[in-house]
This record gives C-alpha cells, sequence and structure tokens, in this order.
C-alpha cells in the first residue's frame, strides 16, 4: 500500500514538473530575459481569468470532497498529500539539489502563512486572494504555476479543501482584519516618480533592496524565510521576478501587506495614498524597459480593456 | 469510497475545532473556596548563548556580545520564565492589563519577556534607523511590520495563545518574546524564581512553565479547596 502510494506520488511529482516545465514558457523569449518593446507588466503565457467572475461558492461537504480531488490531481506533488509543502517534487529536489530544486519551499498550508494578501499583516487571506494566487501562479510561474485554465469551480473548491488544512480559520474568524482597498492606479508623470525615490528613502527600503533596487542592500544578506531558507530581496530591475502581480495593484498590495513568512514587512502605517503610488511607480521605473510614454499607453490600454469587461457584462 | 469517507472526516474534524476553539474560550465568574498555588522555578543545566553581532548601525546597536538564553538568580533561581496553568475552563475575572509594548531600544525589544492576553500589541521604534518587527507562532509569521524611523508606532493583534516570538530582518540578532496566555492564572517569574497563583477552582490542571531556551514544561497539578499547594520546578534540558 505505501509503495502504492509513493508510485502515485512520483507519477504526480512527474506531471507537476512538466505542468511547471510547460507554464515556464513566457509570452517571448526566456523567462528572466529582458527584451525591449515588451510589455511592462504580461510575461505569461497562459490563458485564463485571474480576477473571479463570482464571490466564490458555498462549500459544502460535495465541494470539499472535489476540492480534495483537485488537489489530490495536481497540488500534491509539490504541497504533499498533508498539505505541509513536503510533496514527492520539494523533497526529490531537496535529494538532488542543484536543477531540480524548488527556489522556495511549497506553502505549507497547516500553519496558513500566506504572502500574497489583501488583508493587513498578520491576517489571513480572502478567498478572492487565494483565488488569485492559484490562478496567476506566483513569481511568474516560475515557483508555483499558474492554473488560471481551471474551470472556477475547480479553483473554489480547492480552496476550500486547502483552508481544511488548518485550524487558524476558525480560531481567527472573531479576529479577522478587513482588506486594504487598492483604488486604480494614478497616470505615472516624472514629478510622481521623483516623489517616490524619496519614499523608497524615507522608508529605508534600500536597507534590503539597494539604493538602485537591485536586492544589494547592506540587510540583504542572511535573509531567511518561515521555513529558515536563505531569501533574497527582490531585485526590482527585473519585472519577471515580482512574486504575484508586478502590475501597480500588485506592488502596492505587497509594500502595504506585506509578504508574510518572508521578512518583508508590511508599510500600512507609514504611506498615504498619495505617497503609496508615488512608491509604486519609482520601483516600476527601476525596470530597464520603463519610459513613461510606455506605462503610460499600457495604463490606457488596461483601463479600455476594463471599461470594455464592464460594459460586456 | 475511502476518498468521500476522508472528506467527511475532515469536513466533521473542521466542525470539532470549531467546537474545541470555543470551549478554549475562558469565562469569567466568582470563584469560592478557590485554592493557591506556588512554589520557585529553578534550573542547573547548561546555558546557552545567542550572538548580538551588529553589521550595521553599529553607533545605535553597540559592541558584539553574548547574551545568555536563562537569566539565573541566586541559588540556580529562573527569571522571566513564565508560569501559567493550562485547561482553565472559568475562574477569577483578568486583572487590569496595560496594552502590551515592544519597544525597539538600542536594538534591543524591551521587554525581553512579557505576558499578554489575546488582542492587540502595541509596536514602537525608539531609535533612528529601520527596525522590522517580526513576530512568529513556532516558525510561522504572525506578523510582520517595517518600523521606518524613530518614533513609528504600529498595533497589532495577538490572535492566539502560545508564546510569540520576536526578531528584526533588519538586525537579525533582535530576539524578544511575548507569552500570550489564555486565562488570568499566570505570573511571570522575578530574579528569585518565584511565582504565585491565586483563587484557582479546585481540580486538575497542568502547570507550564515556558523558559526561552528550555521551551514548555508540563507538570500536572491539583487544586484542593481554600489550601496553598506547593509545587516548586527545576527546569531541565
Amino acid at each position: 500500500m505505501k509503495k502504492l502510494l509513493a508510485t502515485a506520488s512520483l507519477v504526480v511529482a512527474v506531471g507537476a514538473v512538466s505542468l511547471i516545465a510547460l507554464s515556464l514558457q513566457p509570452a517571448g523569449g526566456k523567462a528572466g530575459e529582458v527584451t525591449t518593446g515588451r510589455s511592462l507588466f504580461d510575461y505569461s503565457a497562459a490563458t485564463g481569468n485571474i480576477e473571479p467572475a463570482s464571490d466564490g461558492i458555498p462549500v459544502t461537504a460535495r465541494l470539499l470532497e472535489h476540492g480534495e480531488w483537485v488537489f489530490r490531481g495536481l497540488c500534491i506533488g509539490c504541497h504533499g498529500v498533508e498539505g505541509d509543502g513536503n510533496g514527492a517534487v520539494w523533497e526529490l529536489g531537496e535529494q538532488y539539489a542543484g536543477e531540480h530544486q524548488l527556489p522556495r519551499k511549497p506553502r505549507d498550508f497547516t500553519e496558513a502563512v500566506y504572502k500574497l494578501r489583501s488583508t493587513p499583516s498578520g491576517s489571513l487571506p480572502t478567498d478572492a486572494d487565494l483565488f488569485r494566487s492559484i490562478s496567476r501562479g506566483l513569481v511568474l510561474e516560475q515557483d508555483m504555476p499558474a492554473f488560471k485554465f481551471l474551470p472556477e469551480r475547480d479553483r473554489w473548491a480547492v480552496i476550500a479543501y486547502i483552508k481544511s488544512f488548518s485550524d487558524r480559520w476558525e480560531e481567527e474568524a472573531e479576529w479577522q482584519e478587513d482588506p486594504i482597498e487598492i483604488g486604480e492606479p494614478p497616470m505615472p508623470d516624472v514629478a510622481m516618480v521623483d516623489a517616490g525615490e524619496k519614499v523608497y528613502e524615507l522608508m529605508q527600503c534600500e536597507q534590503c533592496h539597494g539604493p538602485g533596487g537591485k536586492g544589494d542592500g547592506p540587510s540583504a544578506p542572511g535573509l531567511e524565510d518561515d521555513a529558515g531558507l536563505p531569501i533574497v530581496p527582490r531585485d526590482f530591475t527585473d519585472a519577471s521576478q515580482f512574486v504575484g502581480s508586478n502590475e501597480p495593484q500588485g506592488v502596492y498590495q505587497t509594500f502595504t501587506t506585506g509578504l508574510d513568512g518572508t521578512p518583508m514587512p508590511s508599510y500600512a502605517d507609514f504611506l498615504d495614498e498619495e505617497q503609496r503610488w508615488q512608491l509604486v511607480w519609482y520601483v516600476i521605473s527601476l525596470r530597464p524597459e520603463f519610459d513613461l510614454e510606455t506605462a503610460r499607453n499600457e495604463m490606457m490600454a488596461m483601463q479600455e480593456t476594463k471599461l470594455a469587461r464592464l460594459q460586456n457584462q | 469510497m475511502r476518498r468521500s469517507l476522508n472528506v467527511v472526516l475532515t469536513f466533521t474534524l473542521a466542525l470539532v475545532f470549531a467546537a474545541t476553539a470555543n470551549a478554549a474560550k475562558y469565562k469569567e465568574e466568582a470563584v469560592s473556596n478557590g485554592g493557591d498555588l506556588k512554589g520557585t522555578i529553578t534550573y542547573n543545566g547548561v546555558i546557552k548563548t545567542r550572538t548580538a553581532l551588529p553589521t550595521k548601525d553599529k553607533e545605535v546597536c553597540g559592541k558584539p556580545r553574548k547574551i545568555p538564553l536563562v537569566m539565573l538568580g541566586d541559588g540556580g533561581a529562573v527569571q522571566d520564565a513564565v508560569v501559567y496553568l493550562k485547561d482553565v475552563e472559568s475562574g477569577k475575572a483578568w486583572p487590569d492589563m496595560q496594552r502590551p509594548v515592544i519597544n525597539n531600544i538600542a536594538c534591543i525589544f524591551e521587554p525581553h519577556v512579557q505576558v499578554a492576553r489575546r488582542g492587540k500589541v502595541d509596536i514602537l521604534n525608539s531609535d533612528p534607523v529601520l527596525h522590522n518587527t517580526h513576530g512568529y507562532y513556532g516558525k510561522a509569521t504572525a506578523f510582520n511590520v517595517a518600523l521606518p524611523f524613530k518614533d513609528a508606532k504600529v498595533t497589532k493583534i495577538l490572535k492566539r495563545f502560545g508564546p510569540v516570538r520576536t526578531d528584526c530582518d533588519a538586525h537579525g540578532w533582535m530576539l524578544g518574546w511575548v507569552v500570550v496566555v489564555p486565562n488570568p492564572y499566570f505570573m511571570q517569574t522575578g530574579s528569585d524564581g518565584n511565582y504565585s497563583i491565586t483563587d484557582v477552582p479546585p481540580g486538575d490542571y497542568t502547570l507550564v512553565v515556558w523558559q526561552e531556551q528550555i521551551g514548555e514544561t508540563e507538570t500536572p497539578v491539583t487544586i484542593k479547596a481554600g489550601a496553598t499547594t506547593e509545587i516548586s520546578i527545576e527546569l531541565g534540558g
């Protein structure tokens, strides 16, 4: 029986690895490679929606069963049958090190600590936050592949199942903090980017991320994540390496709510709305492919797409 | 079939968790004929140290130094142990407790150890450098907030019981503790290592002693009506 389980998880592991390999093919060029004329934000090849179309599905025993089916089919290779992040892909990577090693330990759902949240540091994410992470993947599909191709019901079901691994969801219900609303980003201009550089200095971002945003600040050496593994501060000059969304709203969320489970803290208490957008545009301006006109054009295009989607509904 | 059984089991377990979470809620009510508990916490094992090794902000953080992980008074008395009773469902009212404060000063968490109830905690920066106060339950992040300048202050919520370790990713050697207790039957020891817990409803409980190097030590205790039970504990490990 044990042997059968081991074989089964190996099969799943191999499946998961090929899935990662597949999703690693970006829209053009190699992952991480900077080509001029490319979008400032869109590096993904997979198709599907990241934003949920509804608020979710009521959790029933039937939905949980479906969630377990999805989880066992697609997730246990990395996250493990127990949901603790000790899947075969992780353990084999540990064994062989080098090219087969995952860059980060897969999320341990029994601890229920999540990097990508719209909620304050120390809070559980909303279901919609989990939906976006599953759909988009993390670090543009290198840590965690994008599952936006899955039917929405599969995604809501696996969210319900993932939550059953930790009693935090029950225990902390009465303490749950509200999400931090993120509005529409303002159009960037020179003054905004310059002001953002001042915010970057005032908030001491360079202590970890370095004065040029390359992730080489004085506090960078020796940083660890919750798993006790070495972690490096984000290099802002590589847009393909952002955790979660590299769009303005994504950058806003990261420094506002922090990335729980990593050394990245929350700055929610020290920046007003205007300063947050200044910092967002300064951080994005550090990408070598950045210029104001491209950024403004992409923002315009994004707004039009959004408007068209709203009109279609 | 087995799969659906598993799911039903998971679902039931979730409900049981919900039930126990509610049962764990402490209820205040008058205690008649309560008993007292007192004793001394001692240790005579190996004392480990941690090293404060400032690599930056040296003018604020001071010189490299070794810091013991057990503070001993006379006769092996343990200072800053937190002693509390587990599994008390109801009993005396909580004392007036001010909101706990974690102060970052000279790259030290002040106080080093404190006790709190579930709820809000204020986090302060008294240094002119960037700190971030990163709290953990075990290895799992409880919160992580930046304090980018002097007098920066953030309020967070300690949502669960248990010891919360704090560190600072910007100054990796910093270490502090907030022990979140489930009921008012607790005491933090001073340099004499003594504790005294009063007005406990008679019954059988588990006495927990937490100490930063040793962790938690559990001892079964029986509290008798109107009597003082004396239990002194020599910590091992």
